[in-house]
């Protein structure tokens, strides 16, 4: 009795140390892992219909041309599948695209220009819906779409951040012909609107720029000089290889050693820390500082051209994409509750509410936000 | 046969053990006198010790880790993307996109669209393998799967 019971204590201390094995899982129950709503969307981008020139002339008129049009019914019925997994990724609460920021310049993004052709297919989709009077499916379109535009924008990288806005700018344009139609309440969809997930914005962008890109051309530079001497001017050379249309200035492309080319990447590091610091700045002290800083840094860092993408036109991008979205919500109260309920709504970008222009049919709002020197608009109703 | 075992039964019933003399069990309690006393009642504890230490570790673990928290575990040099195909202009890396966005804003939509088109309309490069049928070469594997 007395040695089964040491021998049991000694086996439960071992079995400390021995990694229990994963118990076998039920296929048909879905695991944590599932969870991830990039998996129901790069199997909704797996089914995406190629693109031919049908589809192209459909895209360029997205939100003029007909939903009768035979072209957009065959294109909508052969997105069936991608738009029903889309709306599976949207039910889930997390979406991981399983990027590896140390890929740096390398890393590849190849969500990106799906999920802009499947946001693209569903604001066609958003139009057939009210077309057919099915608002249900139109409503329920428009916010799995805005969710994955916010998916698509959760990585606080440049160029993730413009495909998000351009995915909610699809949701936007397509919805707001048919707001008076709708006739939503604006609380309620205010409370939609905000409790989707949570976007990187550009200020978030410069830290991971700083990191993962710069951070990587300085490790890579040392990284091929330490392989074989000397080859670190591909690397350079790779770095600097254009599309035509950049110029690159001689100082950047004629550096004669390693150590010039490493110092040209660091001496840019701070400067990300000054583009953020603009980047936290009020629009007017903004549009007044940050042209003299790009100016001088053109002049003493001709490098900041090559790797800082224009900055303040992102700015101006993602602004206009707040802007607008705010501007749908206004419509929708205006619409619940008459032009007087935009007294209670306050443009972002102004210091009163939206300005109210009514039209023919519908109506127009206006921020006080610029863009490329015109106010920022929406036109709400057809 | 059944006689046969019933005359083994029997020898094996007459071999019952003899009792110990008394010479036999006067040296084996000399032996025991002379080993010193083991308090046997207690070896169960050390065992017992190292499993509640290595549950209290396993629990302070788990409760110091950082909640939510994505451990970041950087890839091998193996599995690092190469310099060269990070400036490779067909992948849809972030160097091309940098590229676009320095450029003018078409350039990013043309990019976009030269990234979505790829693969979706490619052929094939060569014909599926990947279930190919048995021939005199691997039929060795019949039966593994």
């Amino acid at each position: 009795m007395r040695m089964k019971f040491h021998l049991t204590a000694w086996l439960l201390a071992l079995s400390a140390f021995v990694a229990a094995p994963v118990a076998a899982q039920p296929p048909d129950v879905p695991s944590p892992l599932a969870q991830n709503a990039a998996l129901q969307y790069w199997i909704a981008f797996s089914q995406l219909p190629a693109t031919d020139k049908e589809h192209e002339r459909i895209y360029n008129e997205l939100y003029t041309i007909s939903v009768k049009d035979p072209g957009v019914e065959r294109l909508l019925t052969s997105s069936h599948q991608s738009l029903l997994l889309m709306r599976r990724g949207s039910e889930l609460k997390q979406c991981d695209w399983g990027l590896d920021y140390n890929d740096g310049m390398g890393l590849l993004l190849p969500h990106l220009s799906k999920s802009r052709d499947l946001g693209r297919l569903a604001a066609l989709r958003i139009r057939q819906s009210f077309e057919q009077d099915n608002m249900a499916l139109a409503r329920d379109d428009s916010m799995a779409t805005m969710k994955l535009a916010r998916y698509v924008g959760r990585d606080p990288i440049m160029i993730c951040l413009l495909v998000r806005l351009a995915i909610e700018g699809f949701v936007i344009e397509a919805v707001a012909p048919y707001v008076p139609e709708i006739k939503a309440s604006y609380t309620q969809s205010k409370a939609a609107f905000d409790s989707l997930p949570p976007a990187a914005t550009l200020l978030d962008t410069i830290s991971t720029e700083k990191k993962y890109m710069a951070g990587w051309i300085i490790t890579h530079i040392k990284h091929e000089e330490a392989r074989q001497p000397g080859s670190w001017r591909n690397l350079w050379q790779n770095l600097l290889s254009g599309d035509g249309e950049t110029k690159i200035p001689d100082s950047v492309k004629n550096i004669a050693t390693i150590g010039e080319a490493l110092k040209m990447v660091e001496d840019l590091l701070p400067v990300y820390d000054q583009v953020a610091h603009y980047l936290s700045l009020p629009n007017e002290q903004f549009d007044k500082e940050y042209s003299a800083f790009k100016e001088k840094l053109k002049a003493t860092q001709p490098f900041a051209g090559v790797l800082l993408p224009s900055i303040d036109q992102i700015r101006a991008k993602e602004q206009r994409g707040q802007a607008k979205l705010e501007l749908l919500l206004a419509g929708i109260a205006v619409v619940e509750g008459g032009p007087e309920k935009l007294k209670e709504i306050k443009d972002p970008f102004g210091s009163g509410p939206f300005e109210y222009q009514a039209l023919n049919k519908g109506f127009e709002l206006k921020s006080k936000l610029m863009f490329d020197g015109k106010p920022v608009t929406l036109k709400i109703g057809r | 046969m059944n006689d046969d075992f019933d005359a083994l039964e029997s020898e094996l019933a007459s071999l019952t053990p003899a009792a110990p003399s008394s010479q036999l069990r006067g040296r084996i309690a000399e032996q025991l006198a002379a080993i010193a006393p083991v308090d046997r009642k207690h070896t169960w504890r050390l065992p017992l010790a190292i499993t509640a230490a290595v549950a209290l570790a396993a629990s302070l673990l788990v409760m110091l880790l950082p909640q939510n928290s994505t451990t970041f575990v950087a890839p091998a040099q193996e599995f690092a993307t190469p310099p060269a195909q990070a400036f490779d202009p067909a992948l849809p890396s972030v160097w091309s996109y940098h590229r676009a966005l320095t450029g003018s804003s078409a350039a990013l939509d043309s990019l976009l669209n030269q990234h979505a088109a790829t693969r979706s309309s490619d052929e094939p490069l060569s014909p599926t393998t990947a279930f190919r049928s048995f021939t005199s070469a691997n039929q060795a594997a019949l039966g593994e799967l």
